[in-house]
């Protein structure tokens, strides 16, 4: 049987072809086809094996044949392999099988049976002692557990000894076995399998070769350690994606979409307004990363969304972190916590809504996406961008005033982000103003209208509607505007525009999703659609569809800045509440109607007015973005306006007001001209020069100005007609009118605007009172109106007839409420009458300018009129107050807020009106007046302002004059201490529930600066600060000098025993050994001691002597070693020493400055007195000089130059000192002996 | 008005030592100064000294919220933790759980936190230990109650809660009604 390898097969080869193949030449066995094939798939090699019964003569001839032949396009190769190794190994085995001797198995069978003889079962005797031998067979020897164990004959390999081993010996070694289990048999060679069973971990798949694939993480580069934060988000999210079962990958890859988003928004918004702060930065700055692999990320997650593999990997991502760590938001937080009004928080609060208003941005994207696609843009980025920028200026300007703050959160709490846009939109929009008053108009109509209320709703759905209708439009616009903006202008402008644009559309969004939560709300968005509408319409006229939206976007911007006073306005004109409403709700109608209808009709108007318009919004929005200073001073301009002459003429003030800002913001040179100009126009009734004035400064502006102040012009000039019906007006009317022919399209064009956003009221009055005299106004209008009727009403249908239904509606109930209004108008201009008739239009044209913010516009004489306005307004707000106290309140409000003088001075005014009026209010009461006023006050005060327990002076205890003075202060203490007992309580209770020693904080927490602390020594806390003296306290001197004897002493019993010397050197010994301090000293001194001391006693025990003797046993001290006149020297410089050195220690102790550290130390001194007293005892005349002057400098005359020397030369001749030595050394000799002596009995009582 | 009982201060302090631990005492005994908790229309506040004494000119009955709401005592005299207190808690939570920003949205819709949502979890946290949620850009989103310990989050299956929702700051939309 041969193995043939067949190689170079073609891959459409089969066994069964081999087979037959190979089957003329022999019994073809076996057959194996192997095909070989790259990562796709595609067989590249084919090769097989075969196992053939074949005789070598045939495979001889099948190798002629067969070998380098061709076969099915391959040539083949055949070679004799190696046999197959599964058939090798079932050889092998059955050789083995068949090697099995059979004599062994036997031998052993035989052992056991004549084991078991013996009691032994399979190696086993149970109950035998190891070590007894097995009965009959000698080598064989129970062990541990009783096991039957062979004694071994072991020889060494290198050595002939031959060593027995008795296992029983050594049975300690031996462990019981587990009955080990039993190997599984061998599987047969056909049951053998390539597969590796194993479980599903991780491990056994690696050992099957199969590995996780693997998630590569974005490499990133950060820029600081502070975009981290931001980063991670980022990453976050993708590896989110990755991990995130496939379902919802659509949703997280939108989400991951929106996330990158937001950090992309503040980029632009960082380099446009400076008033950002870290954070922001901080996340502008991880922007530049994030926007470049915005898209690389993108594709890794969606490539790795197909390799994820579900669930799997979440694992790797859990991460755990250590109790202390600290999110790094929390300075934000805690900040929030205490209500610090303070940058951080707004930003924190951005943030929050940045979430929130991703939110809408994927609305506004699923919405706009097909328009942005028409588009060509890489809009997405850029809108959020400028989204954001909205948002910040938003911000930023809620910083600025406080009450959009306030206004803002309370939005927040109640609608979220979204409606928070809203409101900062109205902020931007009609100044912070325009938010205040809206709420009041809110609460007004709520208060009081529920037909107002129903018509709001029936409001909304014509909004919605409208919305809905206008919704494509807007993101076009918006798209539009910001492609036209840069050209024409600054790149602030056209973000400016944009953001105003993004403002538009966020109210629309809200208009679809919140519709119906605020009347305010969508009272003015209505107004800004209807605003829009009208404008784009009226520019679609002009233009083709490209284009046109162009200058519906500008129109739109025009007339949402336009009207956005234009509420306001409305406001101020009626002065009671319903009268608003029904304003606002008849000019909706209108407006919408009006709007529909142009939306479809496209009438013919001039081309060239849109372009500048155009200008004139990105004006206006600067102004609204940029100044919400300035727009305060026009809102309150505009709030003021409305009292004196009516709505309408603040309407176009604020216009004004909008444009020449605009001006300023421009080109700050142009500022006081267009001031200065505006006021002309307003002012002057043939104003057009100063108009041309105006267009000429503000050429960037343009059209805006004209087109704007005309209608404006011609507003005001009817409601001065319609007010006050002087001819002089209707011919300044009727000079404008004739000034301005050659913008007469454009005015035809604001006038429809304006037409839309005035009030119907408005209009009528105008068609009422002033058609005959200004004819021109009223054909503009009637025009419009014209075109309204001609514009075919194809789309909205339903929606026009349900509008029209309730234009019908609201328009009888303006007519109601105009009737009303006129009255009070005449009451007012009665009232106003008096001041007015003077200037008569004049006086209410400076009105505009005295609350203008910057006086420099006062070239015209201007300056005499404001105070007569102020005065004038004053009047009117007491006449309002009167009449109206709502509006006058919200008026106030904004006053309070406006700056100038004026405005102060009214401000006071109406301080004092309060004054008067509550004075009496705050005038203490007789019955309280007084310490027993008080008390009886305070006693009221508890039982609340019920009647029945209405306190007098019944009531008051009878002992004041004890408790008065106490009380009065105590009042406040006793909150506190009522408090602080509250807190112990609650601290108590705490600990209780935590099972921990809670106490409370005294003095609170306060930070102490370890190196700025300053110790002083009266203060107990800093006994913490000193080294303690550990040296325990001694009673007193005598004590511890008895204690010492007492010490002393005991040696003395052991005196008799030993030896007789005349000195009682034992006792002196057994001192020295105690003290040893003292001898070294001593031994130190040795030098200077010789010339002092007696010659018959030797140096050591004398110094010994002096150390120990002199001041530890002075009672038994015997001066006897001293020389004899010296004695009594020494004692009393000794003495006198001692009181020294104590002089001395003062000084040391001033250094330490610690009067109770002298106390404790009074004992130590005399320690350290033991040791100073010899020394100065061993040179009693010498010591006490340097002792004194112990200064570590030499003087000239120092005694130690002196003495120094002297330690150098002999003080006697040398024979004597010889003599000296000789006569000592035998007593040192004898010493020495004794102590040897000594040593040796020592040595031999031991033993 | 009035200062809760001992019993009415345990629970609450029971309940509120699951989420900040000994902390609690930072809230007592403030440096910043005094502050206090008051009942009123079964629910706990927590008010300054300062505006508590501004707040006694509003009659009990006009009173609709002082200072920072932290829960109510339910009929049963249980106390619930209202989303109000997460200022109080963010700031000295001992565990917490940071969720990944898919499942923000989820856990603010007042669901459970899923494993698949856990982006972070504090070590050693206890099972039905109290945690505060948090997004991965850690701003607190609200709390709930750990399902699983820290050891067993790492081998749960995906889908499983780790942790039980029980207040987010969606609620101050949803239970914008309730919430005082």
């Amino acid at each position: 049987m041969k193995r043939l390898y067949i190689g170079g097969l073609s891959h459409s080869i089969t066994e069964k072809d081999l087979k037959d193949r190979f089957g003329k030449f022999g019994k073809v066995q076996d057959v194996e086809l192997r095909t070989r094939r790259d990562d796709e798939g595609v067989p590249y090699k084919s090769f097989g094996y075969i196992n053939l019964e074949i005789t070598d003569a045939d495979f001889r001839k099948c190798m002629t044949v067969l070998n380098k032949s061709k076969w099915k396009g391959g040539m083949i190769q055949i070679e004799q392999a190696k046999e197959s190794f599964l058939q090798k190994l079932s050889q092998e085995r059955q050789e083995a099988a068949d090697k099995t001797p059979s004599p062994n198995v036997d031998h052993k069978n035989t052992l056991l049976e004549s084991m078991k003889k013996a009691g032994v079962e399979n190696f086993h005797m149970k109950a035998a002692v190891p070590g007894t031998e097995v009965p009959g067979h000698n080598d064989w020897v129970v062990s541990k557990f009783g096991r039957v164990l062979p004694v071994l004959n072991l020889k060494c390999p290198g050595r002939n000894k031959i060593i027995k081993y008795d296992p029983s010996k050594h049975s300690h070694n031996i462990k019981k076995l587990e009955t080990a289990v039993e190997a599984p048999g061998l599987t047969p060679v056909s049951m053998l399998t390539w597969e590796m069973s194993g479980g599903d971990d991780e491990i056994s798949k690696k050992r099957r070769g199969e590995f996780p694939s693997q998630n590569t993480h974005p490499n990133k580069k950060m820029k600081e350690s502070s975009i981290n934060v931001v980063i991670k988000e980022d990453t976050e999210t993708g590896v989110e994606i990755c991990n995130g079962s496939s379902k919802k990958v659509s949703t997280t890859i939108q989400k991951y979409n929106r996330e990158t988003k937001t950090p992309t928004k503040p980029k632009v918004t960082a380099a446009h307004t400076k008033s950002q702060t870290e954070p922001s930065v901080c996340v502008f700055d991880s922007t530049d990363d994030s926007d470049g692999e915005v898209g690389k990320l993108v594709t890794q997650t969606s490539i790795l969304v197909e390799t994820a593999e579900g669930g799997n990997n979440n694992e790797d991502y859990l991460e755990v972190v250590g109790d202390d760590y600290t999110p790094k938001t929390f300075l934000g937080n805690q900040q929030k916590n205490k209500n610090v009004h303070q940058l951080p928080v707004a930003l924190s609060r951005k943030d929050e809504e940045d979430y929130d208003s991703a939110d809408t941005d994927e609305i506004l994207s699923s919405r706009t996406t097909a328009s942005i696609s028409e588009q060509d843009r890489p809009p997405v980025v850029e809108k959020q961008s400028s989204v954001t920028q909205i948002k910040n200026i938003k911000h930023t300007c809620s910083a600025k005033a406080k009450k959009a703050d306030k206004i803002v959160p309370k939005r927040l709490v109640k609608k979220l982000a979204k409606k928070k846009v809203p409101s900062s939109e109205s902020d931007d929009d009609d100044d912070s103003e325009g938010g205040e008053a809206l709420t009041s108009s809110e609460a007004e109509k709520t208060g009081k209208l529920v037909p107002g209320k129903k018509s709001s709703e029936i409001i909304n759905v014509d909004l919605d509607c409208i919305s809905l209708s206008s919704e494509d439009e807007n993101p076009v616009k918006k798209a539009l505007s910001k492609k036209k903006n840069p050209p024409s202008s600054d790149d602030t402008d056209s973000e400016a525009s944009a953001d105003s644009e993004y403002e538009a559309l966020f109210t629309n969004c809200q208009r679809l999703e919140f519709s119906l939560d605020d009347l305010q709300q969508l009272v003015k968005e209505s107004f800004l659609n209807g605003q829009d509408q009208d404008s784009e319409d009226h520019e679609c006229d002009s233009q083709q569809p490209g284009p046109s939206h162009v200058s519906e976007i500008s129109g739109e911007a025009h007339s949402r800045d336009s009207k956005a006073p234009v509420p306001l306005a409305v406001k101020g004109k009626g002065n009671t509440p319903e009268e608003i409403l029904a304003a606002i709700l008849g000019d909706k109608g209108d407006e919408e109607r009006k709007n529909k209808r142009k939306n479809k009709g496209k009438t013919t108007m001039c081309s060239s007015t849109p372009l500048p318009a155009f200008q004139g919004t990105k004006g206006l929005y600067k102004t609204t973005s940029l100044s919400s200073s300035s727009w305060q001073c026009s809102g309150d301009i505009g709030l003021k306006r409305p009292d004196e002459k009516e709505g309408k003429t603040e309407v176009s003030q604020k216009f004004f007001k909008s444009d020449t800002k605009g001006v300023c913001k421009s080109s700050a040179s142009i500022t006081v001209p267009g001031h200065s100009t505006s006021e002309d126009v307003k002012t002057v009734p043939a104003s057009s020069k100063s108009l041309d004035l105006t267009k000429r400064p503000s050429n960037s502006l343009d059209g805006e100005v004209p087109a704007e102040t005309p209608a404006l012009k011609k507003k005001k000039t009817a409601q001065a007609e319609k007010n006050v019906d002087s001819p002089v007006l209707k011919q300044k009317l009727l000079t404008t009118a004739k000034n301005k022919r050659d913008v007469l399209v454009t005015h035809s064009a604001s006038s429809c605007i304006h037409g839309s956003s005035s009030e119907e009221e408005e209009e009528e009055d105008v068609r009422d009172i002033a058609a005959p005299t200004t004819s021109w106004s009223v054909p503009a209008k009637k025009s419009q109106q014209t075109k309204l009727s001609k514009k075919p009403q194809s789309a909205d249908r339903l929606v026009d007839a349900k509008q029209q239904q309730d234009n019908q509606r609201r328009l009888a109930a303006l007519e109601q409420k105009q009737k009303e209004a006129e009255l009070q108008k005449k009451l007012i201009q009665g009232a106003l009458a008096k001041v007015d008739a003077p200037t008569s239009g004049q006086g209410k044209q400076h009105i505009k300018f005295s609350f203008d913010e910057d006086g420099s516009d006062d070239d015209d004489g201007v300056s005499p009129v404001p105070l007569t306005t102020k005065t004038l307004f004053q009047d009117s707000q007491s006449d309002e107050d009167d009449e109206d106290s709502p509006v006058s309140q919200k008026d106030n409000r904004k006053k309070k807020k406006s700056e100038g003088l004026a405005r102060h001075k009214l401000f006071d005014d109406e301080d004092e009106e309060v004054d008067e009026e509550d004075g009496g209010r705050f005038l203490i009461k007789p019955q309280f007046e007084g310490e027993s006023g008080a008390k009886l006050m305070r006693l009221q005060s508890r039982v609340g302002t019920d009647e029945r327990f209405q306190m007098d002076s019944r009531f008051i205890d009878s002992d004041e004059e004890d408790n008065d003075v106490p009380e009065e202060e105590s009042s406040h203490p006793v909150i506190e201490s009522e408090l602080s007992e509250e807190k112990k309580k609650n601290l108590n209770i705490l600990s209780g529930v935590l099972n921990i020693n809670v106490q409370p904080s005294v003095k609170g927490m306060k930070f102490r600066d370890i190196s700025t602390l300053i110790y002083d020594p009266t203060k107990d806390e800093h006994t913490a600060f000193e080294t303690k003296n550990d040296q325990p306290k001694k009673d007193s001197k005598l004590a511890r000098k008895k204690k010492r004897e007492e010490a002393a002493k005991l040696p003395e019993v052991s005196k008799d025993i030993y030896y007789e010397v005349s000195v009682n050197l034992k006792e002196v010994f057994g001192a020295a050994e105690n003290e040893t301090t003292g001898e070294e000293r001593a031994w130190d001194e040795e030098d200077k001691e010789e010339a002092g001391l007696s010659v018959e006693v030797d140096p050591v025990t004398v110094s010994s002597l002096l150390s120990s003797g002199e001041s530890e046993v002075p009672s038994t001290f015997k001066f006897s070693f001293f020389g004899d006149e010296e004695n009594t020297a020494t004692e009393t410089s000794a003495d006198k020493e001692e009181y020294r050195v104590q002089l001395l220690r003062g000084a040391k102790m001033s250094w330490q400055a610690d009067p109770r550290f002298q106390d404790s130390s009074d004992e130590e001194d005399k320690d350290e007195e033991q040791t100073v007293p010899p020394h100065s005892s061993a040179i009693p005349t010498e010591e006490p000089v340097a002792s004194k002057k112990a200064s570590f400098f030499f003087n000239v005359d120092d005694v130690r130059f002196i003495e120094g020397p002297k330690a150098f030369c002999r003080s006697d001749h040398l024979e004597d000192q010889i003599e000296k030595w000789k006569e000592m050394r035998t007593s040192l000799v004898q010493e020495y002996r004794k102590k040897h002596k000594k040593a040796k009995r020592r040595l031999n009582t031991r033993k | 008005m009035r200062p809760l009982t001992d019993d009415e201060t345990r629970t609450m302090f029971e309940k509120l030592s699951k989420y900040i631990g000994e902390n609690i005492k930072l809230l007592v005994d403030r440096p910043d100064g005094t502050y206090c908790f008051r009942l009123h229309n079964d629910r706990v506040y927590y008010i300054s000294e300062r505006i508590l004494k501004i707040s006694t000119n509003i009659s009990h009955d006009k009173l609709v919220s002082v200072g920072t709401c932290f829960g109510k005592f339910t009929k049963t005299l249980k106390f619930r933790l209202h989303i109000t207190a997460l200022d109080y808690l963010a700031p000295y939570a001992k565990f917490k759980v940071w969720v990944k920003p898919g499942q923000e949205q989820s856990f603010l819709y007042g669901n459970h936190v899923l494993k698949s949502g856990l982006g972070r979890i504090t070590e050693n946290t206890a099972q039905y230990q109290g945690v505060v949620v948090y997004s991965m850009s850690d701003v607190p989103l609200g709390f709930g109650v750990a399902a699983k310990s820290t050891q067993e989050c790492r081998r749960v299956d995906p889908m499983s809660i780790v942790v039980f929702h029980q207040a987010d700051i969606g609620e101050f939309i949803r239970a914008e009604d309730t919430l005082t």
